[in-house]
């Protein structure tokens, strides 16, 4: 039954170590088990993991990112270069409300530089009214990050997940429909400055839909948070409080930095530096409707992406950069606190008690592993909150390069 | 590994195609194959034309149709058709092949695909709806006893990026038919067939059909996805066709029979998603909403009942 039994028998013993090693040989220090980048079963017991061997690359020197020695620059593909005037471009048409179907949304309308580009929002609302099964995510260090949305092993770049915003139907963003098409290219054409800055940015005048969505996605890895006091900590700069470094201790302790581990504190890290990586996604035990470890069916997770039922309830691991101003939490906002945030995971998942979303999210069978009850005091639990809240970049957070150009031409 | 079901079914279609000459050609020395057959000169082209109905009304965006007996217009009606073949009566077949690249086709030998467009400028659709409902290309003078093609995108082209103005073609462009991407899904919408009820309440059927399961690989440079769980296409075969008196209809009462039309029924190829079954088993799809362990090929043996031949009138 338990381990402890199987080891007081020599032959069982053995057994039980055989399967360690098993488990070691699958690279099993996380949960589920090493897969091929495209299963040919997608429907394995385990958990999706994607096995990605990426060819060697060489930051080019084109463009200042600023980083300190623990972050290594991010991969760019190379048909859509870092130039300054490609980011000044997108960043004006971040925050353009033409670039909706309706004209009433920019990408920065769910997306605000004071919450560390989200929107304080549980769930978004589209650009018809369409509220939408998840939150609109914080956009911090998003030019490293290995999949994109909450959950989604199809969109491995920046430039493959803008068209969701813009063209998805389900559930409406920006709307821009087979009626908006065109007429938000006309929008943009009527405007005397974007014909120059597309110039500048591109070459020529043309205003495509592609270069709409390339600039937008340069000004996006622009949108880089390395100065919180915990970076300044690390370099000397600053000292943390004995709360703030107890927090950081319960971090590790806990294995928090499983997940949530690297420079940019998500295990979906990819620099220039990465040759292979193991891209996962996590059960966290947030709901089990039906003691199967069911989520509510409007969101899934990764699974709805992969079909793995062992994917159910599986989203990406947030960077946890900013945390503190990007609140409610996790996918769909139901945790309204760093505090509940902290009591899920050292708790080892989240009970609901009562309503239609009832179910002990601790005893899901699609639960990490690594998410189980801590025994955590009180004090821990404040103290690792703490530490979160170092992680805070107020730069990052008014920093004029990323501010609304819109505001700034009306000053 | 399964057997592909293309070949399968291509040698139940050459089996089919053989029986039939056998039965019908035999007349006397008369040369002419089955009773279907028809010939095409040099360099004529054929044009195979396709029509939306409910039963065998028609369907036609701003108008009324009946399904599940519930009176609906569509909201939508487009599809993906690639691969599309001439069946010769001794069961050999060749490519028909397009002429160019535009809006509403790409020519590439085996990965050729035309977007058929059932639509009209009214009702619920888009207002800058363009009515396509036909396809178009030449092949070898001839005769001809059929046709078949395939009811989605190939998987060379599928997972192309579609937000690419210069290398992606336009068929298969977000920026030129918004409404057929699926960018979520790593691919595009192989149909997007809406049905709303005439009532005005606020539900939809709808058949977001496509593929699933699609994972990215960086590594794989600009063509992340090669693979999906489930393809999802549909090979559709009419062993007796004649372009120049017939055309195929997609029948919204066989895609989507039974369903409550005054319910919401969004198929977007989920494999767990009840409002599938219907549709799915319709095209003949492996699919099973109870556990998802659909595969997405042609069941063995199973026919697609959704799309059929039938007579234009004269």
């Amino acid at each position: 039954m338990s381990a402890r039994a199987l080891f007081a028998h020599p032959r069982a013993g053995g057994a039980a170590l055989l399967c360690a090693l098993m488990l070691a040989a699958c690279g099993g220090d996380d949960d589920g088990q090493t897969g091929a980048s495209a299963p040919e079963d997608s429907r394995a017991a385990s958990p999706t993991v994607l096995h990605w061997t990426l060819p060697e690359y060489v930051a080019p020197d084109d463009w200042a990112w600023n980083l300190p020695d623990y972050f290594p620059p991010p991969r760019v593909p190379a048909d859509n270069p870092m130039r300054a005037e490609k980011v000044a471009l997108g960043r004006w048409l971040f925050y353009d409300k033409r670039l909706s179907g309706n004209g009433t949304q920019a990408c920065a309308t769910c997306h605000e530089q004071r919450r560390a580009f989200s929107d304080g929002r549980a769930r978004a609302l589209g650009s018809t009214g369409v509220v939408h099964p998840r939150g609109a995510m914080a956009l911090v260090n998003v030019a490293w990050n290995a999949t994109y949305t909450w959950a989604n092993s199809a969109l491995p770049s920046l430039e493959r997940q803008i068209p969701n915003p813009i063209f998805g139907t389900e559930p409406v963003e920006l709307g821009v429909s087979d009626d908006a098409v065109a007429v938000v290219l006309e929008r943009l054409r009527a405007d005397s400055r974007y014909p120059a800055m597309f110039a500048a940015a591109f070459g020529t005048e043309q205003i495509s839909w592609q270069r709409i969505m390339q600039a937008i996605a340069s000004f996006e890895r622009t949108l880089v948070s390395v100065n919180s006091r915990y970076d300044h900590y690390l370099q000397g700069k600053a000292t943390l409080t004995d709360a703030e470094l107890n927090g950081l201790r319960v971090f590790h302790e806990a294995q928090c930095d499983t997940c949530h581990g690297g420079p940019n504190f998500t295990d979906q890290f990819i620099s220039a530096d990465t040759r292979e990586i193991r891209v996962r996604y996590h059960n966290v035990g947030l709901y089990n409707l039906d003691g199967q470890g069911a989520y509510p069916a409007d969101s899934e997770g990764v699974f709805e992406i992969t079909a793995n039922l062992a994917d159910i309830g599986a989203f990406r691991a947030p960077t946890l950069r900013n945390i503190e101003v990007s609140a409610p939490y996790m996918h769909d906002g139901s945790l309204a606190t760093l505090e509940e945030v902290v009591d899920l995971f050292a708790e080892g998942g989240w009970h609901i008690l009562e309503g239609p979303l009832a179910g002990d999210g601790r005893a899901s069978p699609l639960k990490s592993r690594l998410v189980r009850a801590r025994a955590l005091s009180a004090q821990e639990r404040a103290d690792l909150v703490a530490f979160l809240k170092t992680l805070t970049d107020p730069a990052f957070l008014t920093d004029p390069s990323l501010s609304d150009p819109f505001q700034e031409g009306a000053r | 590994m399964k057997t592909f079901p293309q070949i399968s079914a291509l040698s139940l279609c050459l089996c089919a195609a053989l029986a039939l000459s056998a039965c019908g050609g035999g007349d006397g020395d008369d040369p002419q194959p089955a009773s279907n057959g028809w010939r095409v000169e040099e360099g004529q082209p054929v044009t195979l034309r396709f029509a939306a109905r409910a039963g065998n009304a028609p369907v036609a965006c701003g108008g009324e149709a009946v399904v599940n007996g519930v009176a609906v217009e569509p909201a939508d009606m487009r599809f993906y058709i690639s691969g599309v073949r001439l069946l010769r009566a001794d069961g050999t077949s060749v490519p028909l092949q397009l002429s160019g690249n535009n809006r509403w086709q790409y020519a590439a030998g085996e990965n050729s695909v035309s977007l058929i467009d059932l639509r009209q400028p009214a009702g619920a659709c888009a207002l800058t709806s363009q009515n396509h409902p036909e396809l178009s290309g030449t092949a070898p003078a001839g005769e001809y006893v059929g046709v078949e093609m395939v009811l989605g995108v190939p998987l060379a082209v599928n997972h192309l990026d579609a937000a690419d103005d210069v290398n992606t073609p336009e068929v298969l462009r977000s920026s030129v038919h918004p409404a057929m991407s699926w960018n979520w899904r790593g691919g595009r919408k192989f149909t997007n067939i809406e049905l709303r009820p005439t009532d005005g309440s606020a539900v939809s059927t709808l058949l977001h059909l496509g593929s699933t399961g699609c994972n990215a690989d960086p590594a794989k440079g600009d063509y992340p996805i090669t693979d999906c769980g489930a393809p999802n296409r549909v090979p559709l075969r009419f062993a007796s066709f004649n372009p120049m008196q017939q055309q195929i209809v997609l029948d919204v009462q066989a895609l989507f029979d039974g369903q409550d039309m005054r319910a919401e029924n969004r198929c977007m190829s989920a494999a767990r998603d009840q409002s599938c079954i219907a549709p799915f088993s319709a095209l003949g799809l492996d699919f099973h909403a109870e556990d998802g362990s659909g595969n997405g090929r042609s069941v063995d043996g199973a026919e697609q009942r959704a799309l059929r031949v039938e007579q234009v009138a004269q």
